[in-house]
């Protein structure tokens, strides 16, 4: 039985973004596996932990040079894994990302396919539901808690949602974007870390995925981003003065309903 | 005459505030709108009715099923082709996001997901926060109609009802074609707050010295009718579910009171929260980061500050 999580490049969180003219510039960032994704990857290896036959597969889109940070997910418990580079994928457009990721997903032929509810970059959510619709799948989002029944081919998932907890029934095969909450990931011991050395690394193009570079190319974006700039910084505030904490919170009211008319 | 589509939600018997803000948005791009809606309420079906629509359409749930993606987007691809909205909006909700991720892999078209503003040109822009609200990003759609967008719920003002009350016309989804099925909704408890919808957000951090610290927001939150927040580190400690979580791998909040407790500021958490109108931090160190984006500071022990915060607040309110 196969599974297969879909990670993606995304800058650290805690990074500062700077912007060369009106782009983001990420040259100097700190680049790491999609926080989301994390949740997913480790919802396979739990899986896994309970069946050694499980084969899990990390797949990317994205450059080779996040080989470090794949290997890492290798290093956690993933089997193999799978980096599509090739320049002439719209990276920027994930229904021609979803487009590789589905080609790459047929071959290896997974029960489930997990991956974060969205990057940590963009926030489009888009990516992972179009793997989905690729390959005739149904899937369930953002999802906290979740219970496969694979002698009966189905599945149990809970979203959290602003009207309460919602619970969905559902079918394998199926896609799985995961929440933080999930469940916790582990981290990788130094026996995993020495094996993650040998385990299979490919590096594919287009090509060996199935993919013509027409379907995927920059020219087929239905959307194009105009530019990115900074939020306006705020306007430096206040430090409430005062002898006793009492004044100061008597005053912090007073200039709360006066001056900033909030309360 | 631009068409637009507007895929409304109802929580029980009451039409959600983002269906109200959607209209908002509906009306500058275009002049004649279109509802969807799936509800087994009459009541949220007659306040849909009354928004000014040309036209409202329930995918009537049945016993036991209500939402399910490849269904509901089957049903809103067959709308879209026949009346060729220029425009179809959703919330950015937990079900109007995924509804509308469905909708643009199944029909291919260009998507703009959680827009804050539109801006208006031969090509209208749409503005979207990218990296949790580190940066603003502008985009445009370069092919269609049919465009595709959520809106980020609380930025909009919310619509008023106009015009005669439409009827709805009924659409039976074809569950048989879903294989995910949304089977039962755990309704929250009456009175509690979304942290993305509530006006007063009280958040806090490690500086609260331990979890059962919390429960002194919980009890503000309770009395002045606020939301609790919490930071990623506390979240990470085990003191607080993470649907409390600010910041960017939680929930980005835009009330009008942020008061931030015992957080000390850093960037993930500064990205969800500071697009509020006020903010205030409580803080024993005066030097932390949070400082730099609040409006109002007190240099303090929030176990000292908040019980006193809320006792002049309720003071205040008589």
């Amino acid at each position: 039985m196969n599974l297969a999580v879909i990670t993606k490049l995304v800058p650290d969180t805690e990074a500062r973004l700077s912007l060369a003219g009106d782009k983001v510039d990420l040259s100097d960032v700190e680049m790491v596996i999609n926080p989301f994704d994390e949740y997913g990857l480790e919802e396979a290896l739990k899986i896994k932990d309970a069946d050694e036959s499980v084969k899990v597969y990390a797949l990317m889109v994205g450059p080779e040079s996040a080989r470090k940070q794949v290997v890492n997910c290798l290093a956690l418990g993933a089997d193999e894994a799978i980096v599509v580079d090739d320049e002439a994928i719209d990276g920027a457009n994930p229904l021609a990302v979803a487009e590789v990721l589905a080609a790459e997903l047929k071959k290896l032929d997974p029960v489930l396919v997990f991956a974060g509810k969205q990057g940590v970059d963009y926030d489009w959510g888009l990516t992972a539901v179009a793997v989905a619709q690729k390959l005739n799948w149904p899937h369930v989002g953002v999802v906290k808690q979740f219970t496969p029944d694979f002698a009966a081919k189905t599945f149990t998932a809970v979203t959290e949602s602003d009207e309460g907890d919602l619970a969905f029934s559902g079918s394998l095969p199926a896609v799985i974007t995961a929440e933080k909450g999930l469940n916790t990931p582990r981290y990788a011991s130094l026996k995993g870390i020495m094996k993650a050395k040998k385990k299979p690394f490919a590096v594919h193009k287009l090509a060996d995925a199935g993919v013509g570079a027409a379907a995927v190319g920059a020219d087929r974006a239905k959307v194009e981003e105009v530019q990115a700039t900074h939020p306006p910084a705020r306007e430096p505030g206040r430090i409430i003065q005062g002898e006793e904490i009492a004044d100061r919170v008597c005053e912090l009211v007073r200039v709360l309903r006066e001056e900033a008319k909030v309360l | 005459m631009a068409k637009v589509l507007v895929y409304l939600e109802a929580k029980g018997d009451e039409l959600k505030k983002i269906s109200r803000e959607m209209m908002t948005v509906a009306r500058m791009l275009g002049d004649s709108v279109s509802g969807v809606i799936s509800t087994a309420s009459d009541v949220a079906l007659s306040s849909a009715g009354k928004l000014g629509l040309e036209k409202l359409t329930n995918l009537a749930p049945e016993e036991g099923k209500f939402y399910a993606s490849e269904a509901f987007a089957a049903e809103l691809a067959k709308l879209v082709e026949a009346e060729a909205p220029a425009y179809v909006i959703f919330g950015q909700t937990n079900l109007g996001r995924d509804l509308a991720a469905r909708l643009a892999a199944t029909t291919g078209v260009g998507y703009i997901s959680d827009v804050t503003a539109t801006e208006e040109g031969e090509t209208p822009t749409f503005v979207k926060p990218l990296y949790a609200g580190k940066i603003i990003g502008k985009f445009r759609f370069k092919a269609g109609p049919p465009h595709i967008l959520t809106i980020r719920p609380n930025i909009f003002s919310p619509a008023e009802a106009e015009g005669a009350e439409v009827s709805a016309e009924i659409v039976q989804p074809d569950y048989s074609s879903a294989r995910a099925v949304l089977t039962s909704i755990a309704e929250k408890a009456a009175g509690t707050i979304d942290l993305r919808e509530a006006t007063i957000v009280i958040s806090g951090g490690r500086g609260l010295g331990e979890a059962a610290n919390f429960q002194m927001l919980f009890d503000f939150a309770e009395k002045t009718g606020a939301a609790v927040g919490a930071s990623r580190a506390v979240v990470d400690e085990g003191w607080i579910e993470h649907a409390h979580q600010v910041g960017q791998t939680g929930k980005t909040v835009n009330p009008t009171l942020y008061i931030a407790c015992g957080i000390s500021g850093a960037i993930q958490h500064l990205a969800g929260m500071q697009t509020s109108k006020c903010i205030v931090a409580i803080n024993t160190n005066e030097s932390a980061p949070i400082f730099k984006v609040a409006d109002y500071g007190i240099v303090g022990d929030c176990k000292e500050v908040v019980p006193l915060l809320l006792e002049e607040i309720l003071k205040s309110r008589g």
